[in-house]
């Protein structure tokens, strides 16, 4: 009866059956086997198209090039990313000369003056860009004192503080959140 | 036993062994295919016969399933011959023949049928006069009251078109393991996808099936 049950159900598997049991008669397999034949030995004997009877002889060395090639393109892509690169870590202040670092000869007709004072703690002035040659605004404490140069700096940004009427560099990169822990050394002493 | 009986269980078995799932022939045969490959990569064109005459009703039952049109397989069949002899020295062993044969097989008539998606004629095989005993054509016969063979046309007809209304990669899926019973780690590798993929597109593919083929199911 179990079995009654079950081999009345029918499946989508058992329907698939049917393609199963669909084979063609043996007439198609000679005419198969006769058209292989045909079809295997024109293959063998037609000739490759133009593009690859002149790519052939070529294909090895291609093939050669394709590492050099990428092993080049490797290359290059470093020695531009090198470039580019601002080398920001490897200047500090103590490579900037001390003393003066400008004088009102140097400044080359781009002083800006301003009259402003500088505020404790010590205000960040911002560098106008970052190729090698900077313009760079100094607000002084005294009246008069400011200036603005152009000068061939590292691309860093500078922090100009007032310390005992004077203004002074400081490293940005040995900054901390707990305050300037930096040596600062005056290179404006000319003020 | 009486000779009748004898016939009676010989006859039975056959019915069987024509329904049953075909067995996993891909693993078992990966050592003679071997050998045979090795061959004719030696040179022994006449050996290639022999993988022909092996797979060829095999092959060409997997892509007029996928196609449902005998023309159409018949030219696929034997231009996967022909890319298969022409890059047999391709060929490592890195799967077995069998299903590297497969997948030039089914990679080339996937491409044919995107090439050709407006164009659609179906054509029908023989059936066996085994399957119009079996107990499922009795079953739809009762259940339809129609005739036998009648019923078998109908259902061919209907089974084709439900075929072909799957996508081509859940009918390959559906083709190669309810048809030709693939197990779903050579389908896997005949389809170049996980066999997890394998099993969720027949479980898809089987859903919309019998959405199709309601009329004549009942579960």
């Amino acid at each position: 009866m179990r079995k009654r049950i079950k081999t009345s159900t029918i499946s989508v598997e058992r329907l698939l059956q049917f393609k199963r049991a669909e084979k063609p008669p043996t007439a198609f397999w000679e005419e198969f086997e006769r058209e292989l034949h045909q079809k295997t030995l024109q293959a063998l004997v037609q000739p490759d198209p133009w593009y690859l009877r002149w790519a052939k002889p070529i294909m090895p060395a291609v093939y050669a090039l394709i590492p050099i090639s990428v092993m080049a393109t490797i290359a290059l892509s470093v020695m531009y990313v090198q470039d580019r690169q601002v080398p920001v870590a490897q200047f500090a202040v103590e490579d900037l000369p001390i003393g003066p670092a400008v004088s009102k000869d140097q400044a080359q007709g781009t002083a800006m003056v301003r009259n402003a004072t500088l505020p404790a703690p010590p205000k960040q002035l911002s560098v106008s860009s970052v190729e090698a040659v900077f313009v760079v605004d100094i607000i002084g404490d005294r009246a008069g004192a400011s200036e603005s140069f152009s000068r061939v700096m590292a691309p860093q940004t500078f922090n100009v503080s007032a310390r005992d009427n004077s203004i002074y560099v400081v490293d940005p990169l040995v900054n901390s959140s707990s305050g300037f822990r930096a040596r600062t050394t005056p290179v404006f002493d000319y003020f | 036993m009486h000779w009748a009986n004898l016939l009676t269980v010989q006859i039975s078995q056959t019915v069987d062994e024509a329904v049953a799932r075909p067995a996993n022939v891909g693993a078992h045969q990966g050592d003679s295919d071997r050998v045979v490959v090795e061959r004719v990569q030696q040179g022994d064109v006449s050996a290639f016969d022999h993988l022909v005459l092996k797979y060829r009703e095999r092959l060409f039952s997997t892509i007029y399933n996928l196609t449902s049109n005998r023309e159409d397989a018949a030219d696929l069949t034997q231009e996967t011959f022909i890319k298969a002899f022409s890059s047999i020295n391709r060929f490592k062993g890195r799967s077995s023949f069998f299903t590297w044969l497969y997948r030039i097989g089914v990679n080339s008539t996937l491409s044919h049928l995107k090439k050709n998606r407006y164009r659609r004629f179906f054509s029908f095989e023989h059936i066996n006069d085994e399957m119009s005993a079996t107990e499922i054509v009795e079953a739809l016969a009762v259940k339809t009251n129609s005739d036998r063979s009648a019923l078998i046309s109908e259902l061919q007809e209907k089974l084709n078109e439900a075929l072909q209304k799957l996508s081509p990669k859940h009918r390959t899926v559906v083709v190669l393991f309810e048809i030709e019973g693939l197990s779903h780690q050579e389908i896997s590798q005949i389809a170049n996808c996980s066999v997890g993929t394998v099993r969720s597109r027949l479980h898809y593919a089987k859903q919309q099936l019998q959405a199709y083929l309601q009329d004549y199911l009942n579960q």
